[in-house]
């Protein structure tokens, strides 16, 4: 009877326990949104790589700013998850997103391994998200809440692959093991298979480089194809610019290296790099907004700062739709087709971007500078 | 796998290894030094390294560097390089000073366990990696490039750069001196009989608290130092920088024989080569699993490490 009795008791204890859970939850989707909606943008604002991130959020900013200024009905607030670009932190973070009931949408992931990190998450949560940079093909078809309005490294790979060539070069690969350095470094080689002479992984956050480039210097190399972020590809640069063996060797690179913060850290070392990007030249393709983005911020764009804003303005035209509920403004983005600044944009049902673009650039005198479309 | 590499670049991976088993040896000696007194990994002594790096970035931003372009005149290096190096020991040194009595004396003193001076080192850890993450911003710091990085001469495959003749020399004048603070002076003897009974040192009339303080004040200079050369040969910084370094030189003091100032000096040298031709030979992400291997082999079969002896009788 005794035993009964506690049967009875846990019974009720674990019933009252997930009511209480179920009444929570309920309270927690329910609960209206006491202030104006928000954006979120999520990214890198602060550590090694925030120079991208905060390029970002001002193209996100500037972009809920226009549509303020028309005085819309929905009013929308920009805000931001800082995951300093990892995938360690990103998860947690997209859950504060998830249980902000005034959190409506995402625009990021910028990098490709705290996208992939945050995606089932965001899902769960069913909040759109349109990342306007990250580029890895593991995110293709990774969620139905997922689009991105950039090409993915698919045709990011073959382009550099198509510029190893076209240079004539024997080129050693170096990745730095993330997913989308890995994963850029591996298209890379499959499309290039022919003329590669080595490869080898580094680590994110390596300052030395030593031995990496003594096998440069071994396989006779005439090229390196580096797939990574702009910190460690400007200590790389640096050592092979220092060794007389590696000294006018070509440096390719993906759009993780093309930042301004390369230029800062490598100086004069990043002159004549070979980069390319899925991303617009802001001054070229939408001068006007350039225009207004350097009065705002007082500072140059950043790669995919065009694209942060195009991304930011496809939800709120969602938002002008009545689109104003997450899984509505996510079934809107699926079938919708959204003219932006200096680009048409619109959604394959997996998530990736209709339409491919993909740019080669180089760095000149301390610049960016585009050099032709791929 | 590639074997070929190892001969056909022997000299310059050799001379790599010599040059990063030198810096390594300036920070194992830190913690080979304090774990000779107080039988106390000092975890806390990566930090007083990033410490002494942050420090040749403030020192170069105060004196006006921020160029690349234009190394300096040979004698005009010298004597920035100079101040670069005594400010970073002064406060790498200060540092660990203050870490000593913040975070050790105390309990030293009541006589706690062992554990709880190992967690306090730990915490002291995270508090100075992450209050300078906050300060710098979590970026990487530029440091400019002050010397010449052009070969002087080719030997084999290595090119002799003057950066890596600096850390050498630089070094070698580092040991000679430590060696004779150690071996010739009166705080030295107090050191080692500090490091060989705490109590009959007592009883013979040895403060034991100054030479603790003077160890840790000692093994904050040589951080200090190692970090300005470190940053003249690398050329960057960051919060964690400490952590990456600490970790290769505290497994060299471990490899040579903690407690042993040689055994960190031969381990040091030992790691840095090991880890050059580890990473040649199988790719930079295998060098860190080879060398830790090795490391458990080493103290496998000789578990005081190569130069060690038993570790509670660990000499200077």
């Amino acid at each position: 009877m005794k035993v009964l009795t506690k049967i009875g008791s846990a019974a009720t204890a674990a019933a009252l326990m997930a009511s209480v859970l179920v009444a929570g939850t309920t309270t927690a989707n329910a609960a209206p949104c006491a202030a104006n909606l928000k954006i979120y943008f999520q990214g890198a604002l602060t550590g090694s790589y925030a120079e991208t991130g905060i390029n970002e959020y001002n193209g996100v900013k500037l972009a809920i700013k226009n549509y303020m200024a028309k005085s819309p009905t929905t009013k929308i607030d920009a805000d931001a998850i800082d995951t300093e670009a990892s995938g360690a932190k990103s998860p947690a973070l997209a859950q504060k997103v998830v249980d902000d009931p005034c959190g409506l949408a995402v625009v990021g992931g910028m990098y490709s391994g705290e996208t992939l990190a945050a995606a089932p998450i965001l899902q769960a949560g069913k909040v759109p998200t349109i990342s306007p940079s990250a580029t890895n093909p593991q995110l293709t078809n990774k969620s139905p809440y997922f689009h991105r309005v950039v090409a993915n490294d698919l045709v990011q790979g073959p382009a550099l692959a198509g510029i190893a060539k076209r240079l004539k070069t024997k080129v050693f690969v170096v990745d730095d093991a993330t997913p989308y350095g890995a994963g850029l470094a591996k298209i890379f080689k499959s499309d290039a298979a022919s003329i590669i002479v080595g490869s080898d992984s580094v680590t994110e956050g390596t300052t030395n480089f030593s031995s990496v480039v003594t096998k440069v210097k071994s396989s006779k190399a005439t090229a390196v194809f580096y797939g990574g972020y702009y910190p460690e590809a400007a200590i790389f640069v640096k050592a092979l610019r220092d060794n007389p063996s590696t000294k006018n060797i070509k440096f390719i690179a993906g759009d993780g290296v093309l930042d301004g913060e390369y230029i800062k850290l490598a100086k004069k070392n990043a002159e004549g790099s070979y980069l390319t990007a899925p991303g617009l030249d802001m001054k070229a393709a939408a001068p006007t907004l350039y225009k207004q983005y350097k009065a705002e911020y007082k500072k140059e764009p950043g790669l995919y700062t065009l694209e942060a804003y195009n991304a930011t303005y496809f939800i709120l035209e969602g938002i002008k739709a009545g689109k104003t509920e997450r899984d509505a403004l996510n079934t809107w983005i699926g079938g919708a087709t959204v003219k932006g600044v200096g680009m048409t944009m619109s959604f394959l049902v997996t998530g990736d971007s209709a339409a491919t673009v993909m740019n080669e650039y180089t760095i000149k005198n301390g610049k960016m500078v585009w050099v032709r479309k791929l | 796998m590639d074997f070929s590499i190892l001969f056909s670049e022997f000299a310059d991976l050799t001379l790599n290894g010599v040059v990063v088993g030198a810096i390594y040896a300036l920070v194992s000696l830190g913690y080979t030094l304090v774990y000779g007194v107080l039988r106390l990994i000092n975890f806390a002594h990566s930090e007083i390294f990033m410490m002494g790096t942050m420090t040749c970035v403030f020192v170069t931003s105060i004196l006006g560097f921020t160029g690349y372009e234009d190394p300096l005149p040979i004698w005009h290096f010298f004597l920035v390089f100079t101040l670069i190096v005594i400010s970073a020991a002064i406060v790498s040194g200060g540092a660990a000073v203050i870490l000593e009595i913040v975070a050790y004396r105390r309990l030293r003193v009541i006589g706690a366990s062992r554990l709880s001076s190992l967690i306090s080192a730990i915490g002291a850890s995270f508090f100075l990696s992450e209050v300078f993450r906050l300060l710098t911003g979590n970026k990487n710091l530029d440091f400019p490039r002050m010397i010449n990085k052009e070969p002087i001469f080719q030997f084999s495959s290595a090119y002799v750069t003057q950066d890596k003749i600096l850390v050498l020399v630089g070094a070698v004048v580092i040991f000679f001196i430590l060696n004779r603070v150690i071996n010739h002076t009166k705080l030295g003897l107090g050191i080692r009989a500090v490091s060989q009974d705490e109590r009959t040192s007592v009883l013979m009339g040895v403060n034991v608290n100054r030479v603790i303080s003077y160890t840790f004040l000692i093994g904050g200079i040589l951080a200090g130092s190692g970090s300005a050369f470190y940053m003249v040969f690398y050329e960057t910084t960051r919060f964690n920088v400490g952590f990456l370094i600490g970790i290769s030189a505290f497994t060299a003091a471990v490899l040579g024989g903690i407690g042993n100032v040689r055994g960190a000096l031969l381990g040091s040298f030992v790691l840095g080569l090991f880890q050059q031709y580890t990473a040649a030979v199988l790719g930079y992400n295998w060098r860190d699993v080879i060398t830790f291997a090795v490391l458990v082999l080493v103290l496998l079969i000789k578990p005081t490490g190569l130069l060690g002896e038993a570790l509670q009788k660990a000499r200077m």
